[in-house]
């Protein structure tokens, strides 16, 4: 009875619209227009009403805006049909089918559930992981937080270790590493999607804003330092520590084991350091491999509840890699046949000990 | 499994585990209510796959047979299981030794569980 009192006035109120669109069929007549189709569930003659508007007014906010609620309210009325299949027997199609559909009409929440749900009946499909590998693209281009930015490309990784072929998951996972930031990793990936597939849409777009981003990237790094500039910086960032990279190079000397030290800011660069031939690390070209080190450890173990990270220990046999946290800076030792306890005890020492050689 | 780490988690007197594939996906997890599965997760697994890729870098020769990371306020620790990860988490001055006896049954029960 509610319902067939509601429907009769806003039949009115449809009525009264119409007329004042064939008077003046402006932005705001449509809008308005579309918003009663969709009250009244007419969602083809709102979405007409719409894209006519769209092409008289094509930089409207208003009219993208309703254009989006359309889309939604459309997408909630599919997603009641696919939800009865999902119920018998449904395949991976469905799910994945049923996950966009409910990120299109903004519930990201289900979204992921049934991404999910279809993981747990299609743990090896490659389009379920690409799903999820997206819901967490979506999800991070709206959050920026590192979790979502982790999970997408695990997805996408896994997606390609099944598909390696498939260019929707090598255009979506060269995507995920350069919204990240990862931008030779994800010219590395567009290039081989390009070569393989020279007309895949959007991907030599994809591939020229990469490499102008790497172009950016480089023109924006350091100049070669001298000597006494790069003196100066590492005495300025141990100082503070209380540490003297001389005094360091000294205590370390005198530990066998030890094949290589290195202070490292935030982002992996080299402060200071000391290597020695050894077969076990390669620490000639450091660079790529102390800046991955220092990628893992910024996710940052306080997102998880554990409070700020202190130390990380990698041992493998015979081999221990050790990074002690200072602060902006973190001290890594590379040693062998050094017990992991051992490793520990001598950093506390060199940090606790070691004082300010030169102060200023 | 969730039983296995559960004991686990009793017996060695940790905060909580779980187990993870060698690409970071969640096996299965007794994290206890102090921790979102997801999150501890990504954090692992991000964590794992960044090291694994610093190793490849220096050429180390060898996997890694061990992890810790050790903060504030908790440790978390990695035992290799060849084909999946027991990820451990204990309160910050607890140190785990993997060669313990509960551990090495845990890890036992995991490797040889028939059940899908």
């Amino acid at each position: 009875m509610l319902h067939c009192i509601k429907n009769f006035f806003l039949n009115l109120r449809l009525r009264k619209a119409l007329a004042e669109h064939a008077k003046f069929p402006g932005e705001t007549e449509k809008v308005r227009l579309a918003q009663l189709y969709l009250k009244l569930s007419l969602l083809d003659d709102a979405r007409a009403i719409i894209q006519d508007g769209l092409a008289i007014y094509p930089g409207s906010r208003r009219l993208r805006e309703a254009r989006e609620l359309i889309r939604r309210a459309r997408a909630l009325l599919m997603l009641q049909d696919i939800e009865q299949v999902l119920e018998e027997e449904p395949s991976a199609e469905d799910f994945i089918r049923a996950s966009d559909l409910a990120r299109v009409a903004g519930d990201m929440e289900r979204a992921f559930s049934y991404a999910h749900e279809g993981l747990v009946a299609f743990p090896e499909d490659w389009a379920v992981h690409l799903a999820i590998g997206k819901l967490h693209f979506h999800k991070y281009n709206s959050t920026r937080e590192a979790v979502d930015g982790i999970e997408c490309l695990k997805h996408l990784d896994k997606a390609r270790r099944i598909a390696p072929e498939e260019p929707k998951v090598l255009f979506f996972l060269a995507m995920g590493h350069a919204v990240q930031g990862e931008q030779r990793e994800a010219l590395a990936v567009v290039e081989l999607l390009t070569a393989r597939y020279p007309d895949y849409p959007k991907a030599s777009t994809l591939r020229r804003r990469i490499r102008e981003a790497i172009t950016a990237e480089t023109a924006g790094l350091k100049g070669e330092e001298s000597l006494d500039e790069a003196a100066s910086r590492i005495h300025a960032a141990l100082a503070p520590l209380g540490l003297d990279v001389a005094a360091v190079r000294d205590q370390l000397s005198l530990v066998e084991g030890v094949v290589g030290w290195f202070f490292i800011d935030e982002e992996g660069d080299v402060i200071a350091s000391h290597v020695e031939d050894d077969p076990v690390f390669d620490l000639s070209d450091r660079s790529a491999g102390l800046k991955a080190l220092a990628a893992s450890c910024r996710f940052g173990s306080s997102r998880i509840g554990i409070g700020d990270l202190e130390s990380l220990s990698l041992s493998g046999e015979g081999w221990e890699i050790h990074l002690r946290a200072l602060g902006d800076l973190s001290f890594v030792t590379f040693s062998k046949g050094m017990s992991s306890s051992d490793v520990e005890d001598l950093v506390n020492r060199i940090v606790k000990a070691v004082p300010v050689a030169c102060e200023a | 499994m969730r039983e296995i780490l559960n004991e686990l988690n009793s017996d060695a007197g940790l905060v909580g585990s779980m187990v993870i594939t060698p690409d970071g996906i969640m096996v299965a997890a007794a994290l206890g209510p102090k921790f979102e599965e997801d999150t501890v997760a990504a954090f692992a697994s991000a964590l794992l796959l960044g090291l694994k890729r610093s190793l490849a870098l220096f050429h180390c020769q060898g996997e890694p047979t061990s992890c810790m990371l050790k903060a504030t306020g908790g440790r978390i620790t990695f035992f290799d299981m060849k084909n999946s990860y027991l990820v451990l988490v204990t309160d910050s001055n607890k140190k785990l030794d993997g060669s313990a006896e509960v551990i090495q049954s845990a890890i036992h029960k995991i490797k040889n569980r028939r059940v899908a």
